[in-house]
């Protein structure tokens, strides 16, 4: 009897402690979930459905997976969904008003979020605002510059031509931009787990002081790290406009908030030093099938939005109590 | 960061910032007519217009465009102050607007009781208010008049359009950008009042303003909700997104589209059938008649009147030459 007790006490230790190893739990929790919601309705695994998903997905996923990386290295940006709308709309204008061949405008838009990410860092390491006040004032000033070149009007964009095939097109039904958000993914989780500069994107965000004695380049981690969240955001804006075929002002619009927010379902922690990027892709499909459920079991349509609210907040839970983290 | 990568980074800045500007003004450069000036014209008249919608919603971009090539004509100044979707803030900017004694205001009345005190005082200053886009019908206001679309009546007109392509027993969904606002409420009233006549079932959805959302929501409504035979937008956004949605799927042989406004997307959904109709409130006539009546007002003493904007209906038909005119950034 005593030995059962004991070896149950085993067990169930060792599954506490398999839960608490990083993405488990939330690999887990999104796995019950998609079950539980493949139970209530047939038609949310079915290949029509999936597609939905697969193709909307990308664009919030690559603006997280960068914001992930920004957040473990101690940081925000606020301007993601500025960003989003500003260099796509560069390109767009760059081919149709200014005769520019689609590729290199392309290569001007994700140069153009770099860019944004570049002062972002700059602004935040050099002159020591908080990337919180920061990211919110360069939010609004992309935001105004964007109106000050559009007049507030959309810009279309050809959604036949090759470049737009190729980063939105599909094959045989799939989606292409969700095979390139896969593998921009894959990157930045072989840069994070497994490379020097993933380790310094840790310790600068889960303690400055020590990385500086370690000699960590922080400033130019946080730097790097702004640069590769305006790159993503720029290319996810650029694949909506490949999706829509146009270019408007209004793109983006909150979705820095959703941004941080698959994150955080995803288990990265506010205050920096900890997070991944499976973590924030799992955050990202939870944030869409639930929406996807509701709408697809009829739910009040007026309701859903406290739905999501609520179930994010359970999910959210749901992950601490696994990982026994109070934030 | 060495400073040799600062300097780069501020060179970055200036020519990004070049561009932008050279790229604006080109733009203004090209589209800007300078058409003869008529009545009223070089008395220096000051007008602001104060807007609820958002300085990046294309709809009003065409309203500020009629007001500026209204001002140019008139020979007046006129600015558009936006109050991106908050009514309070929109109350707040109209009572500073008037506190600066223009020769005249343009307001969208987005509440019936809100701006009442403030258009009064406003009137009794012997500054002239008129409403455009969106009006208190329903309660006294002493605003001169109203140009635009009756929100009530154009969504029932879309409706009653749409009755030729639905039958009874059939359901609709009605997407909406901003659930809860006035033009929201009142234009799916109109259309459910249309499908009522003919036994048409409907649902009201959320659907959001930003296009990814509102398209990844229609579409999951439509999944959801395999009985459905039409989609009849209450905005801009919604009728855009409805048609690529619809196309996407390859349900355009089985559910109809209709809805408001001439964005790309829509535009090109009316050319391949898949839109039946969309009404086109004219949103440059708002802003352009809104400065004409105010300086028509101050320059003649002349009574406002007035003006129903939405009586377009945008079809297959008519929709190459509209589309001109949307280039030329009128429609």
């Amino acid at each position: 009897m005593k030995n059962n007790t004991s070896s149950m006490k085993k067990v169930n230790y060792n599954l506490i402690q398999i839960l608490k190893y990083k993405d488990i739990s939330i690999a887990l929790l999104t796995i019950v979930l998609l079950i539980i919601f493949a139970s209530i309705n047939k038609i949310f695994v079915s290949k029509q459905n999936i597609a939905i998903i697969l193709k909307t997905l990308p664009e919030l996923g690559l603006m997280a997976i960068g914001m992930t990386m920004l957040i473990i290295s101690g940081e925000f940006d606020l301007s993601v969904g500025s960003t989003f709308a500003l260099a796509p709309y560069l390109m767009a204008i760059l081919t149709e008003k200014g005769g520019i061949n689609y590729l290199f405008a392309f290569f001007g838009c994700i140069i153009a979020g770099i860019i944004i990410g570049l002062i972002n860092g700059v602004i935040t390491t050099k002159i020591g605002i908080p990337s919180f006040i920061a990211t919110l004032g360069t939010m609004m000033a992309w935001r105004g510059a964007m109106l000050l070149i559009s007049g507030g009007f959309p810009q279309t964009f050809p959604r036949d031509v090759r470049l737009a095939k190729v980063f939105a097109g599909n094959i045989s039904g799939f989606p292409v931009q969700f095979i390139w958000f896969i593998a921009l993914a894959a990157i930045l989780w072989v840069i994070l787990e497994y490379c020097k500069f993933g380790n310094w994107t840790y310790v600068t965000g889960g303690n400055k002081d020590a990385s500086l004695a370690l000699g960590v380049p922080v400033d130019l981690v946080k730097t790097i790290n702004f640069m590769i969240v305006g790159a993503l955001s720029a290319f996810a804006g650029s694949i909506q406009v490949f999706r829509m075929g146009s270019a408007y002002s209004v793109a983006g619009t909150g979705m820095e908030l959703q941004a941080i927010g698959a994150t955080v379902i995803g288990g990265t922690l506010l205050s920096g030093g900890s997070g991944t990027i499976i973590g924030t892709i799992m955050g990202t499909i939870i944030i869409f099938s639930v929406e996807n459920i509701l709408i697809l079991s009829r739910a009040p349509a007026f309701w859903f939005r406290t739905f999501v609210g609520v179930i994010i907040i359970i999910a959210v839970s749901a992950h601490i109590i696994f990982q026994g983290r109070k934030r | 960061m060495s400073r040799s990568v600062l300097k780069a980074m501020i060179v970055l800045v200036v020519l990004l910032g070049i561009v932008g500007v050279v790229f604006a003004e080109g733009t203004k450069e090209a589209e800007k007519t300078v058409p003869p000036k008529v009545g009223g014209a070089g008395l220096g008249y000051k007008f602001v217009l104060v807007n609820h919608g958002s300085s990046g919603d294309p709809y009003h971009a065409g309203v500020k465009k009629g007001m500026e090539d209204a001002a140019l004509v008139y020979g007046v100044k006129a600015e558009m102050i936006f109050s991106e979707g908050d009514t309070a803030k929109l109350v707040d900017q109209l009572d500073q607007a008037i506190v600066g004694n223009p020769d005249g205001v343009g307001i969208t009345i987005t509440d019936e009781v809100a701006f009442d005190d403030i258009i009064k005082r406003a009137i009794d200053r012997g500054i002239p208010v008129i409403a455009f886009n969106m009006d208190d019908a329903e309660t006294p206001n002493a605003r001169l008049a109203y140009i635009g679309a009756d929100e009530r009546k154009v969504g029932y007109t879309i409706g009653k359009y749409m009755q030729r392509y639905l039958k009874r027993g059939d359901h609709i969904v009605i997407p909406e950008e901003f659930p809860g606002m006035t033009y929201a409420i009142f234009r799916s009233a109109g259309i459910k009042k249309a499908m009522d006549e003919i036994g048409v079932t409907y649902e009201e959805l959320d659907a959001g303003v930003e296009k990814a959302e509102c398209s990844r929501r229609v579409s999951s409504y439509l999944m959801g909700h395999p009985e459905t035979d039409g989609i009849i937008g209450v905005g801009g956004i919604t009728t855009e997104v409805s048609s690529m949605v619809v196309e996407d799927m390859n349900l355009q042989k089985r559910v109809v589209v209709a809805g408001f406004d001439l964005l790309p997307g829509t535009a090109e959904g009316v050319k391949k059938g898949i839109t039946k109709g969309t009404i086109d409130q004219q949103p440059y006539l708002q802003g352009y008649f809104c400065v004409v009546e105010l300086a028509m007002i101050k320059f003649g003493k002349f009574s406002a009147f007035d003006i129903d904007t939405g009586r377009g209906i945008v079809t297959q038909d008519n929709v190459d030459e509209v589309l001109e005119l949307v280039k030329r950034k009128i429609r």
